[in-house]
């Protein structure tokens, strides 16, 4: 029996042997399968990188390679142990291939059985079953049942196995996943972005170029960094919804480009350089002429230059003779009288009260046309609004016109006379400029005449250098605001390279400014609305080339075909409906601050809307027709 | 008619086959005469009859198992011959009845006539029929009526007759070997399930082939008939099929045919899965007790003191075929009850796991 049992467990183990190699290779198969589908989703999709699933490195698939193969071994363990027949089904199949007519399973089950131990048949079965076991034909028969063989279709394991490991090798990244903890790599590896997304990081680029416009966004700059962040590293995002997130950073950002755009500051600074512009240059070519050049051109930094080129000329050494010296400060002076009268200018205030239908002669009384515009019946809130913003930074550019003169004046009088004492106006000048600096100086009388003249002088052109320095500051401000607030309305219709582009020439043009020298303005201008965006920096914004010119032509009016036609609300007219031009366009005007609150109007279409029917409407005004509401359907006409 | 002095004086001479076997030596000593007596009991059958060893080996297989016989097969083929001549072989009571349709059951199992005694008395006397016979040779048995049909019932079941609530039993052993023409419709009256389970098997018997027709005309148009001298007599028989029954049969054979059986049964928990489309009725547990009882037989013929699943194998279609009804849409498929069985067996498992010990 002994040799039976043997027989029977040794064909147990072969069976076993055979599930094992079968259920690995099946696991193979599953696992290489596995592989190959995630090998191709890394390649071609990514999803599993936006999971947080690492790309690559070595060390982390050798990790889930082992992991996968303990697994597969696990299972093919754990099917392999299912699959192994029980001792009486063994002997059953062993009888079977060895064609022993049952007499091993029968022998085992009569050897387990204590009455069949009495049976005289039992017994000789159990002895013939044994003789047979003994048998060395049989014997061979049975050694040979339960041959090792791999399953017919043993190659698709490997196959997989050897395509997924091709895959890996072969198929390139098309869309590289972001990795979890590899930020540079994430950088790279995120999805693509999208124009709105490329457009705000455009923009973030360009604010972040000018220090203090970036101070005063802060927050925004803040939001929007963290936006376009998670849109590329975070959980999966859809690229409608990021879109629809940079949008909204996009809006907000440019509210407070407006805000700053339209503050006092930024107006005064625009105020300032349209009055500037209007200076005369002296005749003389002087360092005097070259600070009112730069002055004009509003290049505060290169005035400034200036301002310290005039400050070593007008020193006892400064090399010039007395005719020189005299020409230098006469054409100071006349510089200062010229930005002392426009700083009582008060024409274009007078131009803006003339249009808001009041009288221009209150441009010369601050408090009177104060009270007057709030008085107006006239004007509505914003019309207000903006007519006491226009003559706050209408003063406050009045006000730096005649500080400007003042300290020119003192250069003129330091000019024309090098060592005498002007230790009383300079410290009256000084008590002018606004510094504490100069006060002191005015409190502390200098002992040596000399010395104080030296002193005075001194602090008036420094003085005059803080100006120019803040006005540089302030515009360059303003002009970033106005280029940046430009690519917000410009939203994603700004190709890259006339991104990058623009943002080169920014950063030549701060190149150029920090180098003080002046360079050729608008040698990097982009075109149309992206000139102040490409004219960041110190560079001046002057004309170009090109550009839109308004021409105006007459119409004759009178009877015609109808040009135009409105929906009105009421009855439904019968016959044909016609309407004077007037009254449809006063309609569309009036019609515009009520359109805009019913519906929003598209970010980078505000302006243009605001443009477009602020046209008409002062087209209409200047005309003298008063936007009527709109007229009934006229059937006679 | 003495037994002892007809038969072969070896075979007279052997001990009983069934008797004081206590021991493996002398189990095999017995199986070994009587496989000897088997294979004379062959050769004389085989002497008359030509060809037909497999149906020769099933009714061989009935006959030492104690069961009765169903053959099947178209007139002309040696039925009736096998049968005559397996009763001239063992020196058997034999009758012959011939089924007709106004066959009586008086006319099968007897009846009480009045008769004189000695005394002049007037009293019923029981005259018995052809049944009270060792071998009966039921011939076209499915042209008597399912009356006279009905009659064999209690006879083969319980080897008992009752007429005129007189009990008369049967001499052992008592075989019945029936005949019935598969292709005969007119006239014919299909045997109740409940007679066709008596029959332990059912044997087909198929066509000749040209050798063994060749050779039947040898014979049976020469002047003489072979003679057939007998081999074996009742009590033989008797200890042949007691000794039969000591075949064993392990533990994962008998949950084989029990499985089997169970896979003919529609809706079943062990059905076959093809059962429900293909059975409308299954096989009865006597269909077991046949199978069993045939394949212990077989191995005894095989010199093998265990039953194999070759034995099963081997008599399932006779135990089974006129135990299972063929559906509608198995005989509508052509599918017979042999093909039904067939199906069954190539796909029922060798192993069940509920039979694991």
């Amino acid at each position: 029996m002994d040799r039976i049992r043997t027989m029977v467990l040794a064909a147990r183990r072969q069976l076993a042997l055979q599930a094992w190699i079968v259920a690995s290779l099946s696991a193979l198969s599953v696992t290489a399968g596995a592989l190959a589908v995630l090998a191709l989703e890394r390649r071609l999709v990514g999803f599993s990188a936006r999971l947080g699933v690492p790309s690559s490195g070595i060390a982390w698939w050798g990790v889930a390679a082992a992991a996968a193969l303990a697994l597969a071994g696990a299972w093919a363990w754990w099917r392999m142990r299912r699959s192994v027949p029980a001792v009486d089904e063994v002997a059953l199949e062993l009888d079977r291939r060895a064609r022993t007519s049952e007499r091993f399973s029968t022998a085992l089950a009569l050897a387990r059985d204590a009455e069949s131990a009495a049976d005289p048949f039992a017994r000789a079965a159990i002895a013939d079953a044994v003789a047979f076991a003994n048998d060395p034909d049989v014997a061979r028969r049975a050694s040979n049942a339960f041959p090792l063989a791999l399953p017919r279709r043993w190659w698709i394991g490997p196959s997989v196995l050897a395509l997924a490991l091709a895959l890996l090798v072969t198929v390139p990244q098309v869309e590289r996943a972001a990795e979890a903890g590899d930020a540079a790599e994430a950088a790279e590896a995120q999805r693509p972005q999208t124009p709105e997304e490329r457009s705000l990081e455009q923009v973030v680029r360009q604010i972040e170029a000018t220090p203090e416009l970036a101070a005063k966004l802060d927050a925004e700059l803040d939001a929007a960094k963290r936006s376009l962040d998670e849109g590329g590293r975070g959980p999966v995002r859809p690229p409608e919804e990021a879109a629809r997130e940079a949008m909204r950073r996009m809006t907000e950002l440019q509210q407070r480009l407006e805000e700053i755009s339209e503050s006092r500051e930024s107006k005064a600074a625009r105020q300032l350089q349209d009055a500037l512009a209007k200076l005369d240059l002296p005749k003389e070519d002087n360092a005097a002429r070259q600070l009112a050049e730069a002055l004009k051109q509003g290049n505060f930094e290169a005035a400034k230059d200036a301002v310290q080129k005039l400050q070593e000329q007008a020193s006892k050494d400064g090399g010039l003779s007395a005719e020189e010296r005299e020409a230098l400060s006469k054409s100071l002076a006349d510089t200062a009288k010229q930005l002392e009268a426009l700083s009582k200018d008060p024409a274009k205030l007078a131009e803006a009260l003339k249009q808001a239908g009041m009288d221009p002669s209150l441009a010369n009384n601050p408090l009177a046309m104060q009270q007057a515009i709030q008085a107006s019946k006239d004007l509505n809130a914003s019309q207000k609004e903006a007519l006491q913003q226009m003559a706050q930074s209408m003063s406050d550019a009045q006000q730096k016109m005649a500080q400007m003169s003042q300290q020119m004046s003192q250069m003129s009088e330091q000019c024309k006379n090098p060592s005498g004492g002007q230790q009383g106006k300079a410290g009256q000048q000084g008590k002018d400029g606004q510094k504490g600096k100069d006060g002191q100086q005015q409190g502390s009388p200098s002992q040596d005449p000399q010395q104080g003249g030296s002193e005075s002088e001194g602090a008036g052109s420094e003085s005059m250098s803080q100006m120019l320095s803040e006005a540089e500051a302030e515009r360059q401000m303003a002009m970033a605001s106005e280029s940046c607030k430009s690519q917000c309305e410009g939203g994603g219709s700004m190709s890259e390279s006339e991104a990058d582009s623009a943002l080169r020439a920014s950063s030549d043009g701060d190149q150029d400014g920090a180098s003080g020298s002046k360079g050729a303005p608008g040698s990097k201008s982009g075109s149309g609305g992206r000139r102040a965006q490409a004219e960041g920096g110190t560079r001046q914004m002057r004309e170009t080339a090109f550009g839109t010119k308004m021409q105006k032509q007459k119409s004759p009016r009178g009877e015609g075909d109808v040009i135009a036609r409105q929906l009105v609300a009421g009855q439904s007219p019968v016959g044909e409906s016609r309407v004077a031009l007037e009254q449809v366009a006063g309609t569309i005007a009036t019609g515009y601050e009520k359109g805009t609150e019913d519906d929003p109007v598209p970010a980078h279409l505000r302006e243009v809307h605001k443009r477009y029917f602020g046209d008409v409407r002062r087209t209409f005004e200047q005309k003298g027709i008063t936007p009527a509401a709109p007229a009934p359907a006229d059937k006679g006409k | 008619m003495s037994a002892d002095a007809t038969l072969p004086a070896d075979v007279a001479a052997l001990p009983p086959f069934d008797d004081g076997i206590d021991d493996e030596a002398t189990a095999r000593e017995r199986c070994a005469a009587f496989r000897d007596v088997a294979r004379r009991l062959r050769e004389a059958v085989g002497a008359r009859l030509v060809g037909q060893q497999a149906v020769v080996d099933q009714v061989l297989w009935s006959l030492f198992a104690g069961g009765h016989v169903l053959l099947e097969g178209v007139p002309g083929l040696g039925k009736t011959l096998l049968v005559r001549t397996l009763g001239d072989a063992m020196h058997l009571d034999f009758s012959r009845i011939q089924f007709t349709p106004d066959l009586m059951p008086a006319d099968i199992l007897g009846t009480q006539i009045l008769v004189e005694d000695a005394h002049g008395h007037r009293v019923m006397q029981f005259r018995p029929g052809p049944i009270f016979t060792q071998v009966l040779l039921a011939d076209e048995i499915n042209r008597a009526s399912p009356k006279s049909q009905s009659a064999l019932l209690e006879a083969m079941q319980e080897r008992a007759v009752t007429v005129g609530g007189q009990t008369h039993r049967l001499r052992a052993p008592f075989l019945v070997l029936a005949t019935q023409n598969p292709i005969e419709q007119e006239g014919t009256y299909p045997l109740p399930e409940a007679q066709l389970d008596r029959f332990l098997l059912k044997v087909t018997v198929p066509a000749v082939e040209r050798a063994d027709l060749m050779e039947i005309l040898r014979r049976t148009t020469a002047a003489n008939e072979p003679a057939v001298r007998p081999v074996l007599d009742g009590e033989r028989i008797l200890q042949a099929q007691r000794l039969a029954r000591r075949i064993v049969v392990a533990e994962p054979v008998q949950d084989y045919v029990i499985r089997l059986v169970l896979a003919t049964h529609p809706g079943g928990e062990h059905a076959d899965p093809r059962a429900g489309r293909e059975i409308a009725v299954g096989a009865s547990p006597r269909a077991a007790q046949a199978i069993v009882t045939a394949a212990k037989v077989r191995a005894l013929f095989d010199g093998r003191f265990h039953v194999s699943m070759g034995d099963v194998h081997a008599v399932a279609p006779a135990a089974l075929r006129h135990r299972v009804l063929p559906s509608f849409e198995a005989e509508a498929d052509g599918l017979d009850a042999d093909g039904v069985v067939a199906g069954i067996l190539s796909r029922l498992p060798r192993h069940a796991p509920e039979a694991s010990t």
